[in-house]
Order: C-alpha cells, then sequence, then structure tokens
C-alpha cells in the first residue's frame, strides 16, 4: 500500500512543500530511500528503522520504498524522519491512512524512537499554513516557535509511541495538545543577549545619545569614531533596545531566520526583543553574509531588522566589509548553490565604531604621534562604498573620570518613546510605499518627502560652497534632516534641522571627500 | 661668464659624483675648471692619490665617473627643465650661503634666487602641525611677507608649506628648499605649493635633479634653510624635532633664533618652549623679529593676542547671544564637541547637543569656526 506524508524542505527562508511517499509491498525485504538525498538524510533509514523497533513498533518484513518528491529538489537534514516512520506506519496498516491526511510532519527521530527539535520548524509551519495546512505534527521541543503561529492545530510529541497513540485514536489526544491560546507566546530572546542594557547608564556622552536616537529613529546607518574607552561598544548595544518593538510581523520574519538557522531552542520561542548581533572582525566571509553547501544565514541577516554592529571597522578586512554592499543596497542576500538559490532578508541597521588613527587618540595630540599621511592610510582601509551607505557619523570623546559613576537622565524608555513617535510620523507619510522608514528614501520620492523651502535651499548652497560638501553627502543630509525634523515633530525641515544633519558629516568632509 | 656656462655641463658631472662637497671643492681649486678635472690623466689622480690629496674611495669614484661618455646631454636635459646650476664660484651663488662654514658645492635652482638686498626669515617646525601651530606658522609668514620679508622654508607638510603659502597669498617671496632634486615634488600633497615657488619664488636644492628624498639628506637641506636666512623661526615643534637640527644649524652660522611660545600644558609645544629656555628669542608678533632684522626701524602692529582679543569685542555685538557663546568658549585647540557642549551650558544652560550642533554648522559655515575632524576651533 501507499501512503503520502506531507512535509517540506527549507531553500533559505522559503518552505517547498515535500510529500515523502512510502510504499510497503511484498518482496524481498529491504529499505529503500530514494529523492536526491543528502548523506545525513539517507541515514535516517538506520534512525527509523530501529527507533521503530524500540518503540515496540516493529518494522514489517517486506519491501519499504520511500521516495521524497519533487524528487528533483535536493533534501538535507534529519527532519524527514518522523514523516517516514509515520508513512511506514500508515502504509503497514498499523493505523487508518486516513489519520495521516492533511497533517504535516517535521521532526527528528533518536534510536530510543524520541522525537527530537529540527531547525526551521517555525518558517515551515507558518508557511504551511498559508498553502492550506491546518494540523502538524512536530516535536516537543519546537513547540514554542511553532506556537507562534495562530490559528492551527499543533500536535507536539515527544516519541514514535505518542505518534502511534495519536494517530491510531486521534480525538483522544487532541484536546491536550493543542497549545495554542490566543495572546499566549512563550517569548524569550535566542542567544546570550539577555535584557538589553539601558541608555541610563551612559552619563555625559549627550552628543553620542543623540546621535543613537537620530540613527534608530530613521534607521540611519551610523559610524562612531573615538579614542578607546569612549563608550562606543555601549553605545552601540543600546541601541537596539530604543528601536521600537518588533511587531508581530517582523517577529515572524526574524523567528524564521533563526529557526532555519537552528538558534531558536527548546524553551526560548520565538524572537519578540530585537537582536543585538556584533561579530568580531576576524569573522570569514561565509559568517557575515552566510554560505556553506546548504547556505546557512549569517551575522547580515541574524541582525534582520535590528542592528549588526561592527566593532573596530578598520581591522575588519576590506574584502569582507565590501561583502556588506549588496545586503546594505537590496536589503537581502542571495546565495547561489546548482541546486537554487537561497535567499535570506537583510534589512539591517548598521552600526560601526573605529578609532581616528593607528594609535587610537587623535586629535589628543598628547597622546597621539599618527603622523597625517598613517592616518589617512588607516581611514583608506573603510572603502569608499561602504562609506556611501552610512548616512551619518559622530565623534565619541572620552567621558572625565568623574562622571563614570553618575547615571544619565534619559533611559532608553523615553528615548524608545521618541524613536516609536518619529516612527510613527514616517509610517503615515509613506503609507503605500514599500519603505517606512526615512533612511529608504531615494530619487523622486526624496525630493517628494524632502521638499526645502528658500532659506533651507540657500544654506545647502552656501554650505556647499563653504564646507566643500560632495555631492552624495546631498542626499544622506537631507534624509537625515527629514529624520530630526520627525523627532522634533515638525512637518517641513527647516534650517536648524539641515544644519545638524550636516554636523554629522564632519569627519567624512575632513577624510573621505 | 661665456667661459663659466662651457663649463657648466661639467660641473654637473661633477655635481652627480659621490664625493665630500669638500673635496670637490678642493679638487676645482685645484684644477681650476671641471672639464680640466674630467680629462685629466690618470696618473695625474694617481699622483693627487699619492701626496694625499685625495683618498682611495675619492680616487675610485672619480676613475668610474670619468668612463662617462656623454657629458652634455644630462645638462641639455636639465636646462630644458628650466633648472640651474650655482658652482660655488658662480656670481650668482647666494652671497650668504657662501660665507657659512662648508658651503655647498653646488646649488640647483628652479625660478629665483634669494636677493642680496633684502631679509629672509626661516620658518619651520613640525610636520603635523596643531591649529595653534598652524595660526602661528601662516600669521607670521603673511605679516612677514606683507613687510616685505622674504620666507624660507622646506615646503615640507605642515608649517612649512603653511608659511610659505601664507607668504604667497601675501604677495611675498618665498624659497623652497628641497632635500631632493629640484624636479621632485616632495611631498607630493605640495603639488600646488611647488607649482607656484616656481613662478612667484624659487626652488633651491644641493643636490643634482633626479635625486630622490632621503632621510640623510635632509639635514644637508636644514643646514641650507638657516643658511640663506638672516633668522630663523620656530612657529611649533615637539622636543624632539627635525627642527632642532637646523636651529643648531642657525647657531653655528650665527643666525637669529626666534620660538613661537606655546601653552606649558600642550606636547606640541615642548620644542618651542625649550629653544625660549636655552635663550631663542620669543616671537610674540612680527614686531619682536623686525625689530632684530631691521635693527630699530619698528613699524607698530597689533601682536596676534590683541587681534584675537578685537575680533571677539567686535564679535560680541555682530553675533547673537547664543553664537556668540560657543565662539567665546572655542579656542586656538580643537575641543571635542563633548567639551564644547560642557563648557557652552555653563553660560547657557538651556543648549541641547542638536542646538549646538546646528550652531556650530552654522558657525563654520559662514567662516567663525573650523572644523578639523576631531573637534572645532575658533577661526581667527
Amino acid at each position: 500500500m501507499i501512503v503520502k506524508i506531507k512535509s517540506g524542505a527549507m531553500l533559505g527562508v522559503e518552505m517547498v512543500p515535500v510529500d515523502v511517499e512510502v510504499d510497503v509491498s511484498n518482496g524481498l525485504p529491504r529499505f529503500e530511500l530514494v529523492g536526491f538525498a543528502s548523506s545525513e538524510l539517507r541515514e535516517a533509514k538506520e534512525r527509523v528503522k530501529v527507533g521503530l523497533n524500540n518503540s515496540q513498533l516493529p518494522i514489517p518484513v517486506s519491501k519499504i520504498t520511500v521516495n521524497l518528491s519533487p524528487a528533483n529538489l535536493p533534501k538535507s537534514g534529519t527532519s524527514y524522519d518522523l514523516p517516514i516512520a509515520v508513512g511506514i506506519l500508515a502504509a503497514s496498516e498499523f493505523f487508518d491512512y486516513e489519520a495521516t491526511e492533511d497533517i504535516f510532519m517535521a521532526g527528528e527521530v533518536g534510536l530510543d524512537g524520541s522525537l527530537k527539535g529540527v531547525p526551521g520548524i517555525l518558517p515551515m509551519v507558518s508557511q504551511a499554513k498559508k498553502k492550506g495546512l491546518k494540523k502538524f505534527l512536530i516535536p516537543y521541543e519546537n513547540k514554542d516557535e511553532a506556537a507562534f503561529v495562530e490559528d492551527i492545530e499543533i500536535v507536539p510529541l515527544k516519541d514514535l509511541k505518542e505518534v502511534f497513540l495519536y494517530l491510531s485514536n486521534p480525538g483522544r489526544y487532541t484536546s491536550e495538545y493543542l497549545c495554542r491560546d490566543e495572546g499566549e507566546t512563550s517569548a524569550v530572546k535566542p542567544g546570550d543577549s539577555g535584557p538589553h542594557a539601558d541608555f541610563i547608564d551612559i552619563y555625559g556622552q549627550e552628543n553620542a545619545k543623540r546621535a543613537a536616537l537620530i540613527s534608530a529613529a530613521g534607521f540611519h546607518n551610523l559610524l562612531m569614531v573615538g579614542p578607546p574607552g569612549a563608550g562606543k561598544t555601549m553605545i552601540a548595544k543600546r541601541i537596539s533596545g530604543i528601536l521600537p518593538p518588533l511587531t508581530r510581523d517582523e517577529s515572524l520574519e526574524v523567528s524564521s531566520i533563526y529557526s532555519v538557522a537552528g538558534l531558536l531552542k527548546e524553551g526560548k520561542g520565538i524572537i519578540t526583543e530585537r537582536p543585538f548581533i556584533s561579530p568580531h572582525h576576524s569573522m570569514s566571509d561565509q559568517a557575515l553574509i552566510g554560505g556553506g553547501r546548504i547556505p546557512k544565514p549569517g551575522a547580515v541577516s541574524l541582525s534582520h531588522r535590528s542592528v549588526l554592529f561592527l566593532d573596530e571597522l578598520t581591522e575588519f578586512r576590506r574584502s569582507t566589509l565590501d561583502l556588506l554592499r549588496q545586503p546594505l543596497e537590496d536589503k537581502c542576500v542571495t546565495i547561489a548553490r546548482a541546486y537554487g538559490n537561497y535567499t535570506y532578508p537583510t534589512n539591517f541597521m548598521l552600526v560601526a565604531a573605529m578609532n581616528p588613527c593607528p594609535c587610537g587618540y587623535f586629535p589628543d595630540r598628547q597622546r597621539c604621534h599618527c603622523s597625517e599621511p598613517e592616518i589617512a592610510r588607516y581611514l583608506s582601509k573603510i572603502s569608499g562604498p561602504i562609506l556611501d551607505r552610512i548616512d551619518m557619523t559622530v565623534e565619541v570623546s572620552r567621558p572625565p573620570v568623574d562622571t563614570i559613576e553618575k547615571h544619565g537622565e534619559e533611559s532608553s524608555k523615553d528615548l524608545r518613546e521618541k524613536v516609536v513617535k518619529a516612527r510613527e510620523i514616517q509610517k503615515m507619510r509613506y503609507a503605500g510605499k514599500p519603505y517606512a522608514m526615512n533612511s529608504e528614501l531615494y530619487g523622486e520620492d526624496l525630493n517628494r518627502f524632502c521638499r526645502l523651502g528658500k532659506p533651507e535651499k540657500d544654506l545647502m548652497a552656501k554650505a556647499f560652497s563653504s564646507l566643500g560638501l560632495s555631492i552624495r553627502a546631498y542626499h544622506k543630509i537631507i534624509k537625515l534632516a527629514r529624520t530630526i525634523a520627525d523627532i522634533e515633530e515638525s512637518e517641513a525641515i527647516n534650517v536648524s534641522h539641515l544644519e545638524e544633519a550636516i554636523s554629522y558629516r564632519t569627519i567624512n568632509r575632513k577624510y573621505w571627500n | 661668464m661665456d667661459n663659466l656656462s662651457n663649463e657648466l655641463p661639467f660641473h654637473l658631472w661633477l655635481s652627480e659624483v659621490h664625493i665630500k662637497d669638500e673635496s670637490k671643492i678642493k679638487l676645482l681649486t685645484y684644477f681650476g675648471d671641471p672639464s680640466k678635472l674630467f680629462f685629466a690623466k690618470d696618473d695625474e689622480l694617481k699622483a693627487l692619490l699619492e701626496v694625499g690629496f685625495i683618498n682611495n674611495s675619492e680616487a675610485e669614484r672619480l676613475f668610474a665617473a670619468k668612463k662617462q661618455s656623454d657629458i652634455y646631454s644630462p645638462y641639455l636635459a636639465m636646462t630644458k627643465k628650466g633648472i640651474r646650476i650655482l658652482p660655488l664660484s658662480s656670481p650668482e651663488y647666494p652671497e650668504k650661503l657662501r660665507s657659512i662654514p662648508g658651503p655647498p658645492a653646488y646649488l640647483f635652482v628652479e625660478g629665483l634666487l634669494p636677493s642680496m638686498s633684502k631679509k629672509y626669515v626661516a620658518i619651520i617646525g613640525t610636520r603635523v602641525a596643531s591649529s595653534y601651530g598652524r595660526k602661528a606658522a601662516e600669521y607670521f609668514g603673511f605679516e612677514l611677507a606683507k613687510k616685505g620679508i622674504g620666507i624660507i622654508s622646506g615646503m615640507a607638510r605642515g608649517i612649512d608649506g603653511l608659511a610659505q603659502r601664507a607668504a604667497l597669498r601675501a604677495g611675498g617671496q618665498s624659497f623652497g628648499i628641497l632635500g631632493c632634486g629640484v624636479d621632485i615634488c616632495y611631498p607630493n600633497q605640495n603639488r600646488d605649493l611647488y607649482d607656484s615657488l616656481k613662478e612667484k619664488g624659487g626652488l633651491i636644492s644641493p643636490f643634482p635633479p633626479g635625486t630622490k628624498p632621503q632621510p640623510y639628506l635632509f639635514p644637508e637641506r636644514n643646514r641650507i634653510i638657516s643658511g640663506l636666512s638672516d633668522a630663523v623661526l620656530v612657529a611649533e615643534a615637539r622636543l624632539k624635532s627635525g627642527s632642532k637640527i637646523t636651529v643648531d644649524f642657525a647657531l653655528e652660522q650665527g643666525r637669529d633664533v626666534f620660538a613661537v611660545p606655546g601653552r606649558i600644558t600642550d606636547p606640541m609645544s615642548t620644542g618651542t618652549n625649550d629653544l625660549i629656555k636655552q635663550g631663542a628669542s620669543i616671537a610674540d608678533s612680527i614686531d619682536s623679529i623686525l625689530e632684530v632684522l631691521l635693527e630699530g626701524s619698528v613699524p607698530a602692529g597689533l601682536s596676534p593676542a590683541e587681534l584675537t582679543e578685537r575680533k571677539l569685542e567686535a564679535l560680541r555685538d555682530e553675533l547673537p547671544y547664543e553664537q556668540f557663546g560657543i565662539v567665546n568658549v572655542l579656542e586656538d585647540m580643537p575641543m571635542g564637541l563633548d567639551e564644547i557642549y560642557k563648557e557652552a551650558r555653563k553660560e547657557n544652560p538651556s543648549l541641547s547637543v542638536s542646538r549646538l550642533r546646528s550652531l556650530l554648522t552654522e558657525l563654520c559655515i559662514d567662516g567663525y569656526v573650523t572644523d578639523e575632524g576631531g573637534g572645532f576651533a575658533r577661526c581667527f
């Protein structure tokens, strides 16, 4: 008899439906698995065989053929163990075939018959739901992330015995395992970021705080320049905490990426706080962009909708930094493989920090002996195309010693309120557009939404001639001024907004013009 | 004169032989004419070697150099570039330089030469100037040039170039003394200065055209800087500095040494302050230099400190209260934004960072304030 079990393969964050077809028929006893399976997938045979045996569900002595359809799509991973096991049981009529119909299954089977969590459950479930499936049989470990998807029936199970019991008499188990209640999500962030650090810890540094506020309000890429110990990293860590809270859709997007990367662990649920990703400068290109034989998301995708912090920007290899160009521009990376393209979203906010010179203390001549060519050489490590994508540069200086133990006046909560307000204004302005933030303004729309009056145009003309601004700085200044105006809740961009925006280009003007 | 111009190709040949200037001068006195040295028989040189007139390595180098077949084309190539060679014996050779101990055997010149009737001040100092040093260099370069004093310097980055540019801006004369051939522009970022010095002043080097800049060549250049000048002014220097070398030469040559005093807390001025401690004259305005150079006939002028004060007084009326508050806080040295914010809030507690930023931009655009990449400084 032949049965088909519904499952799925992940191509990036996209799920492709896969039917696991199992045929159990008379003939010489053997177990055949076909359908472009990778080596770890081919080992599913042994895991399923032994797992079933150890669950007192002896595998029938007959000819078993398993096909993963579409057979031309390469498949990997261990999530097909469960559908294969169920398929064998159904095909050998351990229970009614109808009991398995229209149930999506994914999960790994251990030799003792236990079900183990697999990566990618969240995007699989949410996309399978869009394809009309309502019932999901998944490992217990993955229940928290799957629970995020509303309006479906999730059956998280611990081992094959439970699977057998559930499928042999579905009515009995349904109520016990249905888990998603409206509004209830067990939501804990992944990784070790803990609760976001608060801006209240930072005394003084009003200048850097203001820059953080503006960059967060408009999702502008920010570069901080300052001596070691000035608090650049402290500030960067706090920026993701003042971005508006993730919306449900954003949370699903971000969690899907983490799910595919296998970073959503049992008990941690989905991601509701914006992550803070801070890779070391020795990182490989693959770790930044994503890659591998089966491409996994890299740092640019793990910081989707949040902050990617590159500390010691000049220490990164130039070639590695240049890889950021496409993700910054297209807001996604596409990694091509022979059997298909993997696309991961990368709409992140770049926050970078660097020293002003090789020794780190320029322009403090008491400590810095770097010559101008040395400084120029040091700064030229950052390529023009990357600088082009940085909207604002801010100098961060070392706070005086006596201020270290004091607390600041504004907390992250206060700043976040301002950011949220500015974002609301942007959202209303860009209603119906494919974007929602000032940093994403380009071309025609830039002129449309950032009209300058006569005094403002005069100021820009004067600034160009007397400060030697470059043309490419022009649009950035206007976008930045738009955000500053939004923070001040001003409908029009006025002279003081532009002047402040111009002041975030002093360093660029001096060294990178 | 005609005789001399016939000799010049041979002078160029001799200038390129790697032996000491002293020996070149000695050989020239002996032979009278470089062509005679070139055509001298091997025996004659050997005889000179035997009596100890020249030493072994010098003889070897001369023998090797004498094998050169073409004397004229290098000379023609040089003159085509507009470069002249002045042997010590040339009547054009600057008298001031001729009288120093161990004058260079040759000078290569593009453009003019310092004139006998004029006074010259060398303005030298650090290559990485602070904004205070820059202001000092520009003030002295500009104001001295306006009084008809020529400015001599090494065309280096920092103080040198700033003083020379200021002198040219004032319509004055300036000479760049190079540590490489005059056909080479070093450092390359001073290309503009290099070109305008050719037109409005001169480029002078003791090294033949084509000589690449090398660290060991610079002390010799420094010796010529002081040798061509009547006084040497150090605008800004750290304790360990190349300017020290020039000052030592200046003292040896009997030139007056001036130093611009700096703040005692400022590491960039430790060298100049130390010079003052050792007896250099304080250069607090051009008057103190003119007093010495022109011996008595002192034109009355405002000192830089008085100028700053006057300007501030004028700005107090000219600028709105908020703007003036910021200008008043700023100094010659660039101040970081955080520091300006802290200081300016003492007077104006309602000032926000965003307001400060926009005010600073406004002041920069209007030319009252300059931004130095890492901070802001007063423009005057």
